[in-house]
């Protein structure tokens, strides 16, 4: 069974397009980013060893890295 | 397991201590030092020079972060796990961004923590050569 689809000419002249383009500006996301990180929400997560012990994996390859560029 | 070096177990619940340590114990390590606070830690460390220090974050008087914070100061080359039941983000990141090596959930089951601690006591051992984590 099929679903008629009416054509785009037939659509109401006041009828949001199915899909929008959004762009978000780099700086605008860092921006939300860093909000969202300073939210009580965030900084009271509470975390499970297996997320604990990977922030500390990252931070020591992180800094491992960083070391072996200098 | 091979682990040439003193462990310090900072805790203000003294069952606490027992508990840590008679687990390190069973993983091969024969000398285990405690301490009953921050304050305490600082002196112990500085007399006895550990080779791994278990921090406790939520203590009376000086806490773990301020007690971490502390020993970075004092011997930038000090190896410090958190061992705490608060496990909120903000808080591991803290201990993350002040050098400590490791972050142990306290209520971890008692097969787990040992998982945990035998990883933690080889790294320690692999790195006594390599540069210990700074701030």
């Amino acid at each position: 069974m099929t679903i008629p689809v009416p054509p785009e000419e037939n659509l109401a002249p006041d009828s949001a397009p199915p899909f929008v383009d959004v762009r978000y500006s780099l700086a605008a996301l860092l921006r939300e980013v860093k909000l969202d990180r300073s939210s009580a929400t965030f900084a009271m997560e509470k975390l499970d060893q297996a997320t604990i012990n990977l922030l500390f994996q990252q931070h020591r390859a992180h800094r491992e890295h960083h070391l072996d560029q200098q | 397991m091979n682990f040439g070096g003193k462990v310090l177990v900072v805790d203000d619940e003294a069952h606490i201590r027992k508990f840590v340590t008679l687990m390190i114990e069973s993983l091969g390590v024969t000398d285990v030092l405690e301490a009953a606070n921050g304050l305490e830690a600082q002196q112990v460390y500085a007399r006895e020079k550990p080779k791994l220090v278990l921090l406790d974050v939520n203590m009376p008087r000086v806490d773990g972060i301020q007690t971490l914070r502390q020993l970075k100061q004092t011997d930038p080359g000090c190896r410090v796990v958190m061992l705490t039941s608060l496990v909120n983000r903000q808080t591991v990141e803290e201990c993350l961004h002040l050098g400590a090596l490791g972050y142990l959930r306290k209520d971890n089951p008692p097969d787990e923590m040992i998982v945990q601690l035998r990883s933690i006591l080889q790294e320690c051992s692999v790195r006594e050569n390599s540069p210990p984590a700074r701030p």
